[in-house]
């Protein structure tokens, strides 16, 4: 099912949305695992690292959901003060190119997973300076996954979630997203 | 529209059916994003007296958005950082950086649990907002080291983010006489954060 070049960017309609969206997740997750052997300042690094990850956060949000798979999601405070959650999902007439998809959905589950496990190497390392910045990223990381997930719940994410966790460690796992999951969408 | 409440809050499913904001240029939604940061950072600052336009600018505040608190927590955090003691230097931005957040989410968790009938961000986008006065005393404490001078200075600075921040929450729909209950962390907040700057 899945092409040799499948996963080219020469496949791609937005390819520059693509481009940005893997940039600003690898930019952030490279300055934090590399960044203490270019310069011993704590500080800039966390500075760098929060503007990567609320530049990704916003990127994701409102351009590349938008653009590479035709999903948005926002929070409204209604009058009378609820806070309403919008999922918005495309017109089905529209064409969604499957490499844009492909590249969205694997790269938009597996940055959380990547963070969680750097936030795990950050509590057996007892660092938890840089611990609360980890934990930053996964929050963030995670908002714009389960969002996501939510604004295409009868779409194709399934099938290709469906197929990672298949691959990866079955049972536990599986049974402990499942329910994650079914927990907060509520079927 | 299908709609459901999951723990208090409302969630709708959308589907597309045409206009042109799902294909805008990428400008077109940033130059949006912008604006309006700039709009909460006047409005939370200046809050109309008149009445009448009272709607509108609550409106404006309504669409809440974390990137003004994101911007002055860090100016702040990082002006506090650089006027402390060098060996304490990232331990004093992360520690700051740390209890502003922690911090405007407790105080919105007491509004709330107080009966606030404000949205959670939305108070947390008005905190975060009203933390503007705090950076420039800030960065007058790296310059100005006699702390009798900053006092008086930063003393109007924290009456200035308390009257932003309380006349745009406008008592945030708690209960009659839970008022200064529910306004009284937020006191705390900014007493604390202008405490600092006052010593650092």
């Amino acid at each position: 099912m899945a092409e040799p070049n499948a996963w080219s960017f020469s496949l791609s309609s937005h390819p520059v949305a693509l481009g940005f969206f893997l940039a600003f997740r690898l930019a952030a997750l490279l300055t934090y695992i590399f960044g203490l052997i270019f310069t011993s300042n704590f500080i800039l690094i966390f500075i760098i690292v929060v503007l990567l990850l609320a530049a990704d956060f916003w990127n994701t949000k409102n351009v590349t959901g938008r653009l590479l798979v035709g999903l948005r999601w926002w929070n409204e405070s209604s009058p009378n003060g609820d806070s309403i959650w919008v999922f918005e999902s495309a017109d089905p007439q529209r064409v969604i190119n499957a490499t844009d998809s492909r590249f969205f959905w694997t790269v938009l589950y597996s940055t959380p997973v990547v963070w969680g496990l750097l936030a795990l190497l950050a509590i057996l390392r007892f660092e938890l300076i840089w611990l609360s910045l980890v934990i930053i990223a996964v929050i963030l990381s995670s908002t714009n996954a389960m969002a996501f997930t939510r604004c295409d719940r009868f779409g194709k994410a399934n099938g290709i979630a469906n197929s990672m966790l298949a691959r990866s460690s079955r049972g536990l796992m599986q049974r402990v997203a499942g329910g994650l999951i079914s927990r907060v969408y509520g079927g | 529209m299908d709609t459901r409440t999951v723990v208090g809050d409302q969630i709708q499913d959308r589907r597309f059916a045409g206009g042109d904001t799902l294909d805008e240029p990428v400008w077109d939604t940033l130059m949006r994003d912008v604006r309006a940061v700039g709009r909460r950072v006047k409005e939370v600052l200046r809050p109309k007296v008149d009445a009448s336009i009272d709607a509108e600018s609550g409106q404006i505040v309504r669409e809440w958005d974390l990137w003004g608190p994101l911007i002055f927590c860090l100016f702040l955090s990082l002006a506090l950082s650089i006027s402390a003691p060098a060996q304490q230097s990232s331990l004093v931005f992360s520690g700051v950086f740390a209890f502003v957040w922690i911090a405007e989410a407790l105080v919105t968790l007491n509004i709330k649990l107080l009966g606030g009938s404000i949205s959670f961000f939305h108070a947390i986008c008005i905190l975060g907002y009203a933390l503007f006065p705090l950076v420039p005393g800030a960065i007058f404490s790296i310059i100005v080291k006699n702390m009798l001078i900053r006092f008086p200075i930063d003393t109007v600075l924290i009456g200035w983010s308390l009257f932003a921040s309380m006349r745009t929450l406008k008592g945030a729909g708690v209960r009659e006489g839970r008022v200064v209950l529910a306004m009284y962390p937020v006191w705390l907040f900014y007493g604390w954060l202008g405490w600092l700057c006052v010593i650092t």
